[in-house]
């Protein structure tokens, strides 16, 4: 493990250069071009406002829906546009594998880092937001870094597996959409935890997304540190499947350009 | 030493794209319930490479050479640590940059310049040094007027000149070449073997792939034969060159002429034969020092047991590619052999033989006189010719014209175009 990171640090200019490739061939020949950072979770945010505050009235603990919801959306889109590009990102790139050699992790992981960008370009509307709401920050963003952390290395980890394993079946292609469909609704985004059940939380946390979600609404709409017996496991998983992830990677990784 | 490659094999499974979980699952299931009798060819698997062994020291230019298929891409792979060997140690060592396929990794959608960046850091160039590099890249192509320019709006000659551009300015330890140099104009090709002298001069240890035996003979000092994945000869280029040419020739030697023989089986005469096949130059030059301005003689000898009333006799010159260069039936020429009974030669002057530089074939027919049906037939043995250029055969195509050569003024003369318009005109 400590040898492959060495060998991806290495090649951190062509991981840089890769990322930098990433964001520019997503949106050129777009007219709107990088504004879909900013309109993708924007959009998702107003169309859950209008169900989910005008129709459905789902509680926020007092605070007001589009900013609550917003909180969420922006990690959610960032963790899931990355698994939809980071994912094929391998095979939609034969001619990479079969032809030249690199780190194959580079692919995924500048799929990862595409869209941190996007992530970071629609986290200024949170800003403005913030303004908007009048919610201050407190000294519980400095928890921020971590969790932003644990959500990298938690997407990592699905980003590389999938990668990985849709090498040998296409199958995943049909499941990454339909199981961030469904792992969105298994994460507090559109809802509060408060809304689940006390006595199924123990199961619901098991998703560390969930934790992840819940802890920075904690730290930047509550002005509270993380509820840690949320985050601890999901922190736990994080690095568990970053780990996971990484290792099964580079065990197939010596297959790839054979079955590809 | 800079390469090493100790016992090296590797093995491809065919049909091995498992490409749905749904096969994976029944393929598992029928293996448990059936132990795959029913499915043995799923199993195929091909060895690209056996036990293949060599050593390269640095600064060495190592060629390999073989037919399709032989495992020489397969042994470029493995070095560049693109795929792993089933078998065998392989050890290389410095920075190697692999030249498989140019411009893998360009971006249809990025502009030329966004993609000599991205694919030189691809071959291993910091970005330090691709800012150092790039101006002398973009001049090497020769598409300064279109660096901005998506590659997409490229013709495939600007892609393949921007892709060798970028891979000609790496300057790695170990470079892997893959029939790279195949594309592009002569004057191109031209630059790319310079670049790759250059290489050699600083201490580069090369790889080389191609089926240009020419090209193999000035880049590289020792190469390896491969046919089937093993190594079927090795030492000076020259000498291995020779021997691939050899076994090339009496490869495709028997193949037509086993596809002959299998076709027309039953209509073979049993009392007609050829027997043999002379050729030499009418000045006494042997059949293997021909030159294309000689003046060549044909014999073909053959033995009638009973008499074969007026058949054709139809004489093809073929290239090692299998190209049919020429076809000389007795009959077109308004001749006829009367009727063959015992034995005789039919004599042919080819004045002068105009072939371009190479090795050739002849297959000799005799057909039946009504039905045209082959009564006998007969390859030559291999005659090298001396052409023109000596640049490989495929290249300098099939013969050597005669030619006259003047330099005409054209002040005041139409040319041929301008007429061809106007004569449009009036129709």
């Amino acid at each position: 493990m400590a040898a492959n990171l060495k060998t991806l640090y290495q090649y951190r200019e062509l991981l840089w250069i890769w990322i930098l490739r990433e964001i520019r061939v997503r949106y050129k020949q777009s007219l709107l071009g990088a504004a879909w950072a900013i309109l993708q979770p924007l959009s998702m945010m107003i169309a859950f406002t209008l169900v989910f505050s005008f129709l459905a009235r789902v509680p926020t603990d007092g605070i007001p829906y589009p900013i609550f919801s917003y909180a969420a959306v922006l990690p959610w889109t960032f963790f899931s546009t990355s698994v939809s590009f980071g994912v094929p990102s391998l095979i939609n790139n034969l001619n990479l594998v079969t032809k030249t050699y690199f780190p194959r992790e580079i692919l995924p992981i500048g799929a990862v880092g595409a869209s941190f960008f996007d992530f970071l370009v629609a986290s200024t509307i949170f800003l403005f937001m913030l303004l908007f709401y009048r919610v201050p920050l407190t000294w519980a963003a400095v928890w921020l870094p971590l969790i932003l952390t644990l959500q990298i290395l938690l997407t990592f980890g699905v980003t590389l597996l999938g990668s990985a394993i849709i090498v040998l079946y296409r199958d995943v292609r049909f499941i990454v959409p339909l199981g961030l469909q469904i792992w969105l609704y298994a994460t507090p985004v559109i809802y509060p935890v408060s809304l689940v059940p006390q006595g199924f939380q123990p199961y619901y946390m098991l998703n560390p997304m969930a934790g992840i979600i819940d802890a920075y609404r904690r730290v930047i709409l509550d002005g509270q540190p993380p509820t840690w017996s949320y985050l601890g496991p999901s922190a736990a998983a994080a690095l568990a499947l970053f780990v996971i992830g990484y290792l099964v990677f580079k065990r197939l990784e010596v297959s790839f350009a054979d079955i590809i | 030493m800079a390469v090493r490659f100790e016992h090296v094999s590797k093995r491809y499974r065919l049909g091995m794209g498992r490409t749905s979980l749904r096969e994976a699952v029944s393929r598992s299931l029928k293996k448990v319930l059936i132990r795959d009798l029913l499915s043995p060819s799923e199993e195929r698997v091909i060895w690209a490479l056996r036990d293949v062994s060599f050593e390269l020291p640095q600064g060495h230019a190592l060629g390999l050479i073989g037919p399709n298929g032989a495992g020489k891409t397969t042994t470029l792979k493995l070095l560049a640590n693109i795929t792993r060997p089933t078998s065998g140690h392989i050890e290389v060592n410095g920075r190697v940059s692999a030249l498989i396929e140019l411009g893998a990794g360009f971006h249809p959608d990025l502009t030329g310049r966004e993609n000599i960046y991205l694919n030189a850091a691809i071959l291993g160039l910091s970005r330090k040094e691709v800012d150092r590099l790039f101006d002398r890249i973009v001049a090497f192509s020769g598409l300064e007027r279109f660096i901005d320019t998506p590659v997409k709006r490229y013709s495939s000659g600007m892609y393949v000149r921007l892709g060798f551009s970028i891979a000609a300015h790496v300057e790695p330890d170990v470079l892997l070449v893959d029939e790279v140099l195949a594309v592009g104009d002569a004057q191109f090709r031209q630059r790319c073997a310079q670049r790759i002298e250059e290489l050699r001069r600083m201490n580069t240890t090369i790889v080389f792939v191609s089926h240009n035996l020419y090209l193999v003979k000035s880049v590289c000092d020792t190469a390896i034969f491969l046919a089937d994945g093993r190594v079927q000869d090795r030492g000076d280029v020259v000498d291995v060159i020779n021997a691939y040419e050899t076994w090339l020739h009496q490869a495709q030697i028997q193949d037509p002429l086993r596809k002959a023989l299998d076709d027309d089986d039953p209509t073979w005469s049993p009392t007609l034969d050829i027997t043999h096949i002379e050729i030499r130059g009418l000045n006494g030059a042997p059949a293997d020092g021909l030159d294309h301005t000689d003046a060549t003689e044909v014999r073909v000898h053959f033995r009638a047991r009973e008499p074969i009333p007026s058949p054709n006799l139809v004489l093809r010159i073929i290239r090692t590619d299998g190209t049919t260069c020429c076809m000389i039936r007795i009959a077109d020429y308004g001749y006829s052999l009367n009727d063959l009974e015992g034995e005789g030669l039919i004599s042919l002057a080819i004045d002068p033989l105009q072939l371009a530089g190479g090795a050739y074939v002849l297959d000799a027919r005799l057909l039946g006189e009504l039905d045209g049906r082959p009564l006998a037939q007969r390859f030559s043995n291999w005659f090298e010719v001396t052409g023109l250029s000596l640049s490989h055969e495929e290249m300098s195509g099939v013969f050597v014209p005669r030619v006259a050569w003047a330099r005409v003024e054209q002040t005041g003369q139409r040319s041929l175009d301008d007429k061809t318009c106007l004569e449009d005109k009036d129709s």
